[in-house]
């Protein structure tokens, strides 16, 4: 059967009342107010940030319209690339750590039977409820070079060798800047996980115990099937935020040292308001979303979802 | 008439009595709203403390006072102005960051006049008007009333145990951070993970290298001055220096500008270089006296000057104000002799040239004018083009975390200066 067009005037709702509705109800109708909302708080801003994109403006005096110089810049920007590049790497760490991490945790607390574990979940899922400057001032401590508590203990055990300044080593900051982010993001992905697994008919795995399936065939072939669909939203979610990352960045190196943590959204903002490029960092917006849809785009598809629909 | 009627006219009369009450009642009462760049508590019980003071001696008048971070005050500015609202007077940043580009876009109202009218330039000088108001050279749009200075602020009884005279020359400086290593004292806490601190470090040498006529021309975005010259690559040379040494704390890159001072502030350190905006928390927090020196000459042939000064940020008032001449009584208020000895008393070095001096509040503040006496004021290079300054503390940065050399530095410096700030960008 043909897929109905939006804009198709059929009819959805049963047709004539006595209060003499009309008999045709467009699907139109009933997402206008959403339409509405949408366009006017994404459509429209997107589109003048595409407008802003194509002019130089330092947010106060008159702009000037160069076209597409602000892309010919972009293209060129070895800083932009090496933001972007960080955000590649913070994306892929993020598809691995956190996910991995919050899958195992959800197993173990949805499929062992263990005392407390609802008491374990609470705790694995507060990080995602502070806010991010909260986790950022408590790894800012964390990391401190002279009194934080990774030092204190690698010293206090004998190890001062290793105590580093972890957020002033520009080999370390970025593994240290996304380790304080895996902190906070395995809660959202454990939690996602367990509800998929306890959607997870109990049938299937008795079935396959009689059957004689060790645990790991009892993973492969029962639950990563069951929770396909939960994971490929945790890791599009999860690749995108990745894309996004900003407060954490900026508020323990605003980049640095040098541009060793820089990423593509704190660019934005320091080439938007700090230089008062407002045309550039609009461009850099738009790179950056560009970016993320593509990504998306191409994940669902090697995902197979399009041809799934089909 | 009918009873309905009547009833309807009698409500009509009350209701245009009370609408038209209501205005006739508050006609008196004005807010003049004042924003300030300063989110340091004890400033804004300050500013707090000037603005009653004047509100107390005009009945109806409140002014109503809100204060911004720098990054966030550089944010909102701008937006209000560019929607006609912002506030009638505000305390803004000084140059083509804030007030230059304010005025500029026809926000700032003209104060030329009126400077001579209510005898300002009597009391602050030109040559520091001249140089905050950026692109506007010959007009004046802000007054600056306060200065800030950048030197060493040491502590003197870890100077005292260790018999350490207060140094003349960059050598005597140099001997002293060696002979503070060699006890296991760290020299000098300097908060690089926040980039511009760091910066400050290399400013005092930069400073200390160089005419004053260099620091004042590129911060006026005169093509004629360059930032790769044998005396910047000799300050860039000698900042590194120090951090391979050890006289800069190895941890430099990851401790924020707060940590940093909290080094010094506990006796961790023995030294720390920044600006006098600090002074008030070094002069009340450690449990030791604070002094400070000025930076000795990189270049001993040069005059000595107190490294990096500069007036900080300046009045102006809202060309969209509503309440002109009430603006201007704040602003007049602002630079008069009362306010400023408020502003002297709480540890701010008052650009007010009063007929007597008031005695310094601090011993703190008076190491700091005797510095200044000795040696004279120079001017903060820190104050030139965003692009460039950010350009610097990136720049720094990667050159004491050893990924450029002192060569590569200058050179990107003298680009982004060319490319951004020259530009009027």
């Amino acid at each position: 059967m043909p897929a109905r067009s939006l804009f198709s005037l059929r009819p959805l709702l049963p047709p004539a009342t006595i209060l003499g509705r009309p008999k045709e109800v467009s699907p139109l109708f009933f997402i206008f107010p959403a339409l509405v909302v949408y366009t006017g708080f994404f459509i429209y801003p997107l589109v003048k940030l595409l407008e802003l994109s194509l002019y130089k403006w330092d947010g106060i005096l008159a702009r000037k319209f160069i076209g597409l110089r602000h892309y010919q810049k972009l293209l060129g920007d070895e800083r932009f690339w090496e933001a972007l590049s960080h955000n590649f790497y913070w994306m892929i760490a993020a598809i691995i750590v956190p996910v991995l991490f919050g899958l195992l945790l959800a197993i173990l607390l949805s499929r062992c039977s263990m005392y407390g574990s609802i008491i374990f979940r609470t705790i694995f899922f507060m990080p995602q409820v502070f806010s991010s400057v909260t986790v950022a001032l408590i790894w800012q401590w964390i990391y401190n070079p002279s009194y934080g508590a990774i030092n204190v203990l690698l010293t206090s055990i004998g190890l001062e060798q290793l105590t580093q300044g972890w957020l002033g080593d520009s080999a370390l900051v970025l593994p240290s800047l996304f380790i304080a982010w895996s902190w906070v993001h395995y809660g959202f992905t454990m939690i996602i996980f367990i509800a998929a697994i306890d959607a997870v008919d109990e049938v299937f795995f008795d079935a396959a115990k009689v059957d004689g399936a060790n645990l790991w065939q009892q993973f492969r072939h029962i639950l990563l099937p069951s929770i396909r669909g939960a994971l490929t939203t945790i890791i599009l979610v999860t690749a995108i935020s990745s894309f996004q990352i900003f407060d954490l960045v900026y508020v323990l190196t605003r980049g640095g040292p040098g541009d060793a943590s820089m990423v593509v959204p704190v660019y934005m903002l320091e080439s938007a308001f700090t230089l008062r490029k407002v045309g550039y960092g609009a461009t850099v917006a738009i790179a950056m979303g560009v970016v993320i849809v593509g990504f998306s785009v191409l994940f669902l598809v090697l995902r197979g979802v399009y041809k799934d629909e089909d | 008439m009918h009873a309905k009627s009547k009833f309807m006219v009698v409500l009509l009369v009350l209701l245009t009595l009370l609408l038209t009450a209501a205005p006739l009642g508050a006609q008196d009462d004005v807010t003049l709203t004042f924003w300030f760049e300063g989110d340091a508590p004890a400033t804004v019980e300050l500013f707090q403390q000037v603005a009653d003071a004047f509100a107390a001696e005009r009945p109806g008048v409140t002014v109503e006072i809100t204060s911004y971070g720098f990054d966030d005050f550089l944010r909102v500015m701008p937006l209000a102005l560019d929607g006609g609202e912002g506030p009638d007077v505000a305390y803004v940043p000084w140059g083509l960051q804030a007030l230059g580009r304010y005025a500029l876009a026809g926000h700032a109202v003209e104060l030329t006049d009126l400077a001579g009218e209510n005898g300002w330039l009597d009391r602050y000088e030109m040559s520091d008007i001249r140089l905050t108001n950026g692109l506007t050279p010959d007009q004046i749009y802000g007054i600056p009333f306060e200065n800030v200075t950048i030197g060493v602020f040491y502590n003197k009884e870890i100077f005292a145990e260790l018999g350490l005279e207060l140094p003349e020359s960059l050598e005597e400086f140099e001997a002293i951070m060696g002979a503070l290593l060699d006890v296991g004292i760290t020299p000098v806490s300097v908060g690089g993970r926040d980039s511009w601190p760091l910066a400050h470090v290399w400013l005092q040498l930069v400073h200390t290298a160089m005419p004053i006529e260099v620091i004042t021309g590129i911060e006026e975005n005169d093509p004629a001055y360059r930032l790769d010259t044998p005396e910047f690559l000799a300050a860039t040379e000698k900042t590194l220096e120090w951090a391979q040494a050890g006289y800069l704390d190895p941890n430099m890159l990851s401790t924020g500008f707060v940590d940093a001072n909290n080094l010094f502030i506990n006796g961790d350190v023995a030294m720390n270089i920044g600006g006098t905006w600090v002074m008030n928390d070094f002069a009340d927090l450690p449990e030791f006296a604070v002094g400070f020196f000025p930076t000795p000459q990189l270049d001993p042939a040069l005059p000595w000057h107190a490294g990096g000064k500069n007036p900080y940020n300046n009045l102006m008032i809202n060309s969209a104000t509503e309440h002109m001449d009430l603006a201007i009584a704040f602003v007049d208020y602002m630079l008069g002799e009362a306010a400023q000895t408020a502003f002297w008393d709480a540890g701010h070095i008052t650009a007010y040239q009063f007929d007597e001096m008031p005695p310094p509040s601090t011993p703190l503040l008076a190491d700091v004018a005797a510095a200044n006496s000795y040696t004279g004021f120079g001017y903060n290079i820190g104050v030139t083009c965003s692009a460039l300054n950010l350009a610097t503390w990136r720049t720094l940065q990667e050159l004491v975390g050893g990924d450029i050399s002192p060569e590569e530095l200058i050179a990107t410096n003298q680009q982004v200066y060319e490319e951004d700030c020259l530009s009027g960008e």
